[in-house]
């Protein structure tokens, strides 16, 4: 968030507040939970600073993109902006204050693991279009691919987004309520937004505390999948808008039950014999979901016959720079490294 | 001595650059179907035109569909394999077919040139079938290898075949199978352009490990099967041979195509053939005496290159000496050239060379063997094991001019003649 615009604006000060608050704020957010801290970092009673309502508090990220501007209207609870503004930056690191940036307006490095939004910018088809970073997607409209059409644009939260509680009339703000003030130092059960994978609500899973910006399979999330139809996998949230291309949610007809499949099947075991015995060694490429995120035996290694295949095997969450979301370049003039992501599995159609 | 050692590096490092590619390129990668310059490229409706050359999309669509929407082809929803069209549904319809074929192909280009064997080993070039779609599409009295009746038999196998499963993978990968000649479709084969186009089907596997070509690797070559084989003629010619058109016969050119077809056509598997109402006839290539078996007939009555070659009584044929893979104007599948002269042979019974009626098979047989032509007819016994008649008898040749054909005895696994033993085997 450090920009020209704050620097040459009234803003300067509270920028430099919540930088300072933040080391002492955010050093406790690697599981995502602000349970101790400064208050004022994330919300203004007022949205205003000594009774000057001209000088209100709120920012969002300003129209050019280019940094962030006041905000006269005051936010939902309380906040000091919404989704975009803090998890935003104008930089190009991807962690800022121990927050996890997912939208860098400009040039970036070390993409977290859901991908980043700057993509979407320039091409629908690189990621997911959500409000406030995108408008609609100008080819899929509000029909997300395998699913039916939405009656609005996709949000980070609520009921028209990924995170949060997704019930009928939830926002950015109200699906997210509570969520980042939860202690989940007792770990993800999904019985809360706050106690859910990346407040993916009911959604299980084991959350790198660097959202995977090293990219190391040393350390890296631990995705929750299972063999059967459960709703709790990462895979069932993407179903929720695009049942058709998952194996439980698209069914027999859509998807197929076994080999030969209709469509790529998503929450289900990675075959032990044949070519797929092969993949042992924990590909950041090609991920796979565990059936049990809490109890990896090694995290840098792929068990066959036990780990099971998602959509995030092949796809960023959020959005990555590469055709349709994928996780390496299926474009790629070099036939090879076109392959390369498919190849982590089908080990023998190299 | 230091200069050797220079020398030595330098020749290390030019085989780097020579053959760095060759080692990293897997099976796939290696294949037609995968070639980064002239692999799948599917052109078609609501397809993207920018995947690279060889990319499994072009024949798999991950979800059946691109932005939410079934690119051409758009059949009636999702096919198996995440193929964009369905895997098979007959002779001439299937995923195959969508693009072997020179006339509407999804292949960027819109066509697929595949050729003949007699084209390709053969070198008979004025061939007109030019795709594979036109080589399955033979009508009676020509003959195709019938795809449906080759799914019946693969998947009553313990070959990992099953119902799914597509008749044309019976001999070939797609993920492995080469062009032979490789991207070269109106040529014949040459030494520089040598592919591998089939894999055993008792070797069927997903995976490309288990599965790979036949033919390419030591062990696979008509050499390894026999010391007997001897390559014929290519097309008008007394000079060059199958399969390559070089200027000597050389068996290690040759896939072990014995090995290969005899995965299905042998002694013991039963083969129902809906063309011919019947099950193909068994046989063992092994004691055949177009295959292992002793001829005894010696040279005297045999054409070059066989006579010259002097290995008379131990030849080994390959079934692509006579046989089409595919379909063939010629019934069960006879090549239209073999050792360099032309086949015609529409019944079996039709009228032959002089105008014979019943000697229709000799436009084939006389390829190879040379009495028949010079007397008419070849010298049979006067009387076959047992004590009944021998073929010289009335009761065969009533008429100089009323032949029997040759196919009533001289096929694959026989030894009888008119139900009585003959002692050894007719073909």
């Amino acid at each position: 968030m450090l920009n020209n615009i704050l620097v040459h604006s009234g803003l300067f000060r509270y920028f430099i507040l919540f930088i300072f608050l933040s080391f002492s704020l955010l050093t406790a957010l690697a599981g995502a939970d602000v349970t101790t801290g400064i208050c004022s970092d994330c919300h203004t009673v007022h949205n205003s600073q000594g009774g000057d309502q001209n000088d209100p508090v709120a920012f969002k990220l300003n129209d050019s993109y280019s940094g962030f501007e006041t905000n006269m209207t005051p936010n939902a609870m309380l906040l000091v902006s919404d989704c975009v503004g803090c998890h935003t930056s104008t930089g190009t690191s991807t962690i800022v204050s121990n927050a996890p940036i997912v939208f860098n307006t400009g040039a970036l490095s070390n993409p977290l693991a859901g991908g980043n939004f700057t993509s979407v910018r320039t091409n629908d088809v690189l990621g997911h279009n959500v409000t406030g970073i995108v408008s609609q997607d100008g080819s899929l409209g509000l029909t997300p691919p395998g699913g039916t059409a939405m009656s609005s644009q996709l949000t980070c939260a609520g009921e028209y987004g990924c995170h949060g509680d997704r019930s009928s009339g939830k926002t950015n703000f109200t699906g997210m309520s509570k969520a980042h003030h939860t202690d989940d130092n007792g770990g993800i059960t999904g019985a809360s937004v706050g106690l859910s994978y990346r407040f993916l609500n009911g959604v299980l899973g084991k959350e790198d505390s660097d959202w995977e910006q090293d990219n190391t399979n040393t350390s890296h999330n631990e995705y929750n999948g299972s063999s059967s139809s459960e709703t709790d996998t990462i895979s069932y949230l993407c179903a929720q808008c695009h049942g058709n291309l998952h194996t439980w949610e698209g069914g027999a007809l859509e998807v197929g039950t076994a080999s030969p499949w209709l469509r790529h099947p998503t929450d289900i075991e990675l075959k032990s014999s044949g070519e797929y015995a092969n993949y042992t060694s924990y590909s950041m490429i090609a991920p796979v979901a565990r059936p049990d995120p809490d109890t990896v035996p090694a995290t840098a290694q792929v068990v066959p016959g036990t780990d099971i295949v998602m959509c995030l095997s092949c796809h960023r969450a959020h959005a990555s720079p590469y055709y349709k979301m994928l996780r390496w370049d299926i474009k790629s003039s070099t036939l090879a490294t076109a392959l390369s992501g498919c190849n982590v599995c089908h080990t023998s159609k190299n | 001595m230091k200069n050797k050692g220079i020398i030595v590096i330098l020749l290390m490092i030019t085989m780097c650059f020579l053959f760095g590619n060759a080692a990293y390129a897997g099976v796939f990668l290696n294949s037609a179907h995968g070639n980064s310059t002239y692999g799948v490229d599917r052109n078609a409706s609501g397809f993207p035109d920018d995947y690279p050359d060889g990319h499994c999309a072009h024949c798999h669509e991950q979800h059946a569909s691109i932005g939410g929407s079934q690119p051409a082809p758009a059949g009636s929803g999702p096919s198996k394999y995440t193929l964009f069209e369905e895997n098979y549904v007959n002779q001439t319809d299937g995923i195959c077919f969508e693009c072997h074929k020179d006339v509407g192909s999804y292949q960027t280009g819109g066509s697929i040139v595949n050729r003949s064997y007699s084209y390709r080993a053969g070198g008979w070039t004025s061939d007109t079938v030019n795709d594979v779609l036109e080589s399955f599409s033979y009508t009676s009295p020509d003959s195709v290898h019938s795809l449906d009746n080759i799914k019946t038999f693969i998947t009553s196998k313990s070959w990992e075949y099953t119902s799914n499963s597509n008749p044309c993978n019976a001999c070939h990968n797609p993920h492995a199978a080469q062009g032979d000649p490789a991207n070269a479709p109106n040529s014949a084969k040459t030494t520089g352009t040598r592919g591998y186009p089939v894999s055993r089907p008792s070797q069927h596997s997903t995976d490309n490990n288990s599965w790979g070509l036949w033919g390419d690797g030591a062990g696979e070559k008509m050499s390894n099967y026999t010391t007997g084989y001897q390559a014929p003629y290519r097309y008008n010619s007394t000079t060059t041979y199958e399969p390559e058109g070089d200027t000597s016969s050389n068996a290690s050119k040759l896939t072990d195509y014995v090995t290969f077809c005899t995965d299905c056509h042998n002694n013991s598997n039963v083969i129902n053939s809906t063309a011919l109402g019947r099950n193909l006839y068994t046989f063992n290539w092994s004691v055949e005496k177009h295959g292992g078996g002793a001829a005894s007939d010696g040279c005297s009555d045999i054409f070059d290159p066989y006579y010259t070659a002097g290995n008379c009584g131990s030849y080994v044929l390959a079934c692509t000496d006579c046989h089409e893979p595919h379909g063939s104007p010629n019934i069960f599948l006879i090549r239209k050239v073999v050792n360099g002269g032309i086949v015609t042979v529409d019944s079996g019974t039709g009228t032959g060379p002089e105008g014979k009626l019943n000697k229709e098979w000799m436009y084939l047989c006389q390829n190879c063997h040379d009495g028949l032509i010079e007397d008419g007819y070849h010298t049979h016994p006067q009387v076959v094991p047992g004590g009944a008649p021998g073929c010289s008898s009335a009761s065969c040749h009533a008429d100089t001019n009323d032949f029997r054909p040759c196919g009533e005895c001289h096929f694959h696994g026989n030894n009888l003649i008119d139900s009585n033993s003959y002692g050894e085997q007719l073909f």
